[in-house]
């Protein structure tokens, strides 16, 4: 199976299952999480189900497209499912028979992993699910997300795409890995991946990227003020993107390191409380 | 009789850790929780894989037993007015449905007795057994549903039943239902259950095996099938069978192999790749060194041998290629580069970076070199020394290296050895950690001992320094472990050292003199935790040399186990009775300076000369540490002590008089004092004792 038949196969599926098919955030996040169909819709404690794919960019995991399993952007698969159903786990393993996965030949394990993003302020309970030991999915029950308890709890599933489309494909390299019949990921990624390597380790200018940071740090305090939730949730998401360009770059000395991830998670935070606020004046 | 309750509550995979506090803790809650509601002679027996607990409860009766209880009624006060039942009185019997001669009157309170029916065990059961479950420690608990209910992860099925009766169990939102599942892997089927008999046949005929033992058992002939005959041997790991035992319903063991070229990496960081997170085991070769196969272990009994294996090597393959590419970026690196990441890297909030730090385990350790008289040791740089032993925190495999970073130690010892540093050096990187935790490997070279004592002073004044010192609740420095540890290593290895001066000097390099007093009480006190909990040396024994004296952990064992062989000694006893008065006498006085030697009896002036005369033997013994000896010297004071207050008093309306006399006692306290205040020593019921002799 291609990748791109795995995440059309997996859209097919959620959304014969009632998920909303949505897409990718247009601006850079670390992972499925920030969009807001996740990070804000689940403030909402309704029923909301969604699923999408995610450019998840990680600037630091980047290898000059040199090593088979890291890159610096890869793709995710990402499940809301809130509430949680009953049977979310058999729902998500239903799902890997819809992109060649044959289970009883496989060894599917749930292994536990409790998933937290600092960042976000977001954390729950769960597992990394093991296919054959290889980690394919994180597979999440969030009880947090932006420092505030969930009153309904959303299961989330993250699928690794390029893993699971490794698996599937017997390839023992992502660059290996047919994106259709005719185009392998290296013919259409790796270019681009190597020269972000080179961008995020090297040639990014640090000066200016701060700069960015601190701007967008403030423009965040500034659109809320103005009750404009949404635009400056999407500065706390360049702030979260702005710093993993700065850790990459070997700007950010271990001493600091914990101070920026607190700055950005108080951000994301304050967005959070406002949502929840505007969500409970719409109520009365 | 003979009646039995089937239960079984099936889980999303619950982790190991919550595994285990169950199979650890609750046959025996249940069975105080039984015994409480008065039911004997039952039998547990407990089942628990990753998806479910069940519980066999057999051999209990279909009711409890009656009981008649005494129970509790008004006060007497208000239940008789002279001599005649009150409207209050009145009430009560009504209320109750008994008459006055049912009641009896005890401590002031009406108290009547009330014939309990026996209940039904089954009901007992169905509505107790979930509290039990969930009043459990678990470490770590979740939220699934819009039901109150908390547990490490979701529950989805509950089915019980009493002999061949269902038994309905609400837990949260969830009811009891009559059916189980299946192993995941083949295909998770619902399984209608008729009463429990036939639960083991169902399950084992879906690939669950319920019994960890069993599981345990099927995991090792399974690796001896495939080793036997071979050259390989496997790498026994109790830890680690447990776990992955813990971690399938039906094990099926593979054997895996990865490329040889990675043996090449120093093996703790393969075993770490292998076994930490891939839970695989570890072989052997004849020669006892690394092999490049291993053994995993499924949960599927339907798995294709070929794919299963592929897959379960490219994941090892990938991992062991990340700890090459750390491996090799953290050895090109030079430790001038390291110099600089630890001086970028914080140890604690307030305090500086690892760098600095450094620094002071550097300090603390010339301290001890001098304190120990470790001279042979002067000659080595400990400054580099103080750099190897911590500059591993900052490589790329500890840093980043996700299973990697438990190698804290060991990957600064290899990289150590590669950049050319002599093996004792080296070997500091990890001994310094240790004893890692009371009566736990002591570091092994002199090198090694003085920076992790030095390392543990530096750590446990950082947190008293930096606002973190330990509570009952939040230790989040391990101040509590480090202190064990610490005062585990002087003991075990016969170091004697003063805490007191080494504490002082450790303060007064991070300006924290002010923390010293609450420094030293807190350690005394766990001198005292340790003395008693790994030689029985009891509280009062210990304190009556940590109260005022210098904190020499070793030095004060050795003092401890002198007076713990004396303590049935008659002479002893009367001794410390005697050393109590004099501390008693003297109670709020500071200081008595002698006026004269004038005494003006004979008890005085014998207690003197004999005082001045053990002072001085006592001396000379104190240079050798001859405990015995100064004790029996001490020993030799009792008579004339005693005779003095048999014949002398002290508070006598002369006050020069009272004055020499009390200057005589201070003078004999001190002499007791140089050794310990035995005034702290407890006999218990010695005169009970007597008395029945």
């Amino acid at each position: 199976m291609n990748f791109q038949d795995i995440f059309l196969n997996l859209s097919k599926y959620w959304a014969s299952k009632g998920a909303l098919i949505y897409q990718p955030y247009n601006s850079e996040v670390g992972a499925g999480t920030f969009n807001p169909a996740t990070f804000l819709k689940v403030l909402d404690n309704g029923e909301w189900n969604v699923a999408y794919l995610e450019i998840s960019k990680r600037p630091k995991d980047g290898r000059y497209g040199e090593n088979p399993n890291r890159f610096q952007q890869f793709y995710q698969y990402q499940v809301i499912l809130q509430p949680a159903p009953n049977d979310v786990m058999d729902l998500y393993v239903k799902s890997l028979e819809h992109i060649g996965i044959d289970l009883k030949k496989h060894d599917i394990r749930f292994v536990e992993d409790d998933w937290e993003s600092p960042t976000l302020g977001a954390k729950g309970l769960g597992w990394e699910v093991w296919l054959d030991g290889m980690e394919i999915t994180q597979f999440t029950y969030f009880q947090q997300v932006g420092s505030f308890q969930l009153k309904v709890i959303p299961a989330e599933i993250t699928y690794g795409l390029e893993r699971i489309s490794m698996f599937v494909q017997k390839k023992n390299s992502i660059l290996e890995m047919n994106w259709n019949d005719s185009l392998t990921w290296k013919d259409i990624m790796l270019e681009q991946e190597k020269e972000f390597c080179i961008f995020n380790f090297k040639k990014s200018d640090p000066d200016f990227i701060m700069d960015q940071f601190l701007r967008s740090e403030k423009e965040v305090d500034r659109l809320l003020s103005e009750e404009l939730i949404y635009p400056a949730y999407d500065y706390v998401i360049k702030c979260s993107h702005f710093f993993n360009l700065l850790d990459a770059r070997g700007v950010i000395s271990q001493k600091e390191r914990a101070n920026y991830i607190m700055r950005i998670r108080n951000l994301a935070k304050k967005v959070a409380k406002k949502y929840i606020e505007r969500r409970e004046k719409d109520e009365k | 009789m003979k009646n039995k309750i089937f239960f079984e509550m099936g889980f999303e995979e619950l982790p190991v850790s919550s595994l285990k506090t169950i199979q650890r803790d609750f046959p025996s809650k249940l069975k105080e929780f039984l015994i409480s509601r008065n039911i004997k002679d039952f039998e547990i027996k407990i089942f628990l894989t990753p998806r479910r607990l069940a519980l066999f409860l057999e051999n209990i009766p279909e009711k409890t037993e009656r009981k008649v209880k005494l129970l509790k009624g008004p006060q007497e006060k208000l239940f008789y007015k002279d001599g005649k039942i009150t409207r209050v009185g009145q009430g009560f019997l009504k209320s109750r449905n008994i008459e006055e001669k049912d009641i009896e009157i005890k401590d002031g309170y009406v108290w009547y007795r009330k014939e309990e029916e026996g209940v039904e065990v089954w009901k007992i059961f169905s509505e107790n057994i979930f509290n039990i479950i969930n009043f459990l420690d678990f470490e770590k608990r979740m939220r699934w549903d819009n039901s109150k209910i908390t547990f490490p992860r979701p529950i989805r099925w509950v089915t019980s039943f009493f002999n061949n009766q269902r038994i309905e169990i609400n837990i949260g939102n969830l009811k009891s239902g009559n059916y189980t599942f299946g192993n995941r892997n083949t295909g998770n089927i619902k399984i209608p259950i008729f009463n429990g008999n036939d639960w083991f046949e169902k399950i084992r005929e879906n690939y669950v095996e319920p019994s960890f033992e069993i599981r345990k058992e099927m995991i090792i002939k399974g690796i001896n099938d495939i080793v036997n005959g071979t050259d390989l041997l496997l790498t026994k790991d109790d830890e680690l069978l447990e776990e992955v035992a813990y971690l399938v319903e039906y094990p099926v063991i593979f054997k895996g192999e990865f490329e040889k070229e990675f043996l090449k990496l120093p093996k703790e960081i393969i075993i770490a790749a292998l076994k930490q997170h891939q839970r695989y085991f570890t072989l052997q070769n004849e020669k006892g060194e690394l092999s490049n196969f291993f053994i995993f272990i499924s949960n599927s009994p339907f798995a294709q041998t070929d794919d299963i294996v592929n897959n379960n090597q490219r994941i090892i393959r990938s991992r062991l290629e990340d700890a090459q590419f750390y491996f090799e970026n953290d050895i090109s690196r030079s430790m001038e580069d390291y110099e600089k990441r630890l001086k970028d890297t914080l140890f604690c909030e307030g305090l500086g970076s690892f760098y600095e730090k450094i620094e002071r385990n550097v300090k603390i350790a010339e301290y001890l070199l001098d304190t120990l008289k470790l001279d042979d040791l002067k000659s080595i740089d400990l400054k580099t020394v103080g750099l190897v032993s911590k500059f591993d925190i900052t490589t790329d495999m500890i840093k980043d290296g996700k299973e990697f970073t438990k190698l804290q130690g060991i990957i600064g010892y290899h990289y150590a050895k590669i950049k050319g540093f002599e093996e004792d050096i080296a070997k500091v990187s990890y001994e310094h950690y240790f004893p890692l935790t009371a009566l736990d490997k002591n570091p092994t070279t002199e090198l090694g001992k003085v920076f992790s004592i030095a390392e543990k002073v530096d750590n446990i004044v950082a947190a008293f320094v930096s606002g973190n010192k330990p509570t009952g609740s939040k230790d989040i420095m391990y101040v509590r472990r480090d202190t064990l540890s610490l005062i585990s290593l002087l003991v075990t290895d016969r170091i004697s050292l003063s805490l007191s001066d080494t504490f002082k000097f450790s303060t007064s390099l991070l300006k924290g003199e002010k923390f010293f007093d609450e420094i030293i009480s807190y350690i005394k006190k766990r001198v005292e935790i340790f003395f008693k909990d790994y030689f029985n040396i009891d509280y009062d024994v210990s304190r009556s040399f940590l109260k005022n004296g210098n904190v020499d952990p070793y030095d004060i064992k050795k003092r401890c186990e002198k007076v713990i062989s004396l303590k049935n000694d008659e002479n002893f006893r009367i001794m410390v009775e005697g050393q109590k008065r004099v501390t008693n006498i003297l109670k709020g006085i500071e200081k008595v300076e002698m006026i004269d030697f004038d005494f003006d009896n004979d008890y005085e002036r014998k207690l003197f000369e004999m005082g001045k005369s053990v002072s001085e033997r006592n001396k000379k013994l104190f240079e050798v540490k001859d405990y015995e000896g100064i004790l029996k010297n001490l020993l030799s004071l009792r008579e004339p002590i005693d005779r003095f207050f048999d014949n002398v008093l002290v508070n006598d309306p002369d006050d020069k008089k009272r004055k020499r006399r009390l200057a005589l006692l201070f003078f004999i306290r001190q002499i007791f004092l140089e050794f310990s205040d035995l005034s702290f020593i407890v006999f218990e019921q010695i005169e009970n004792k007597k008395d029945e002799a």
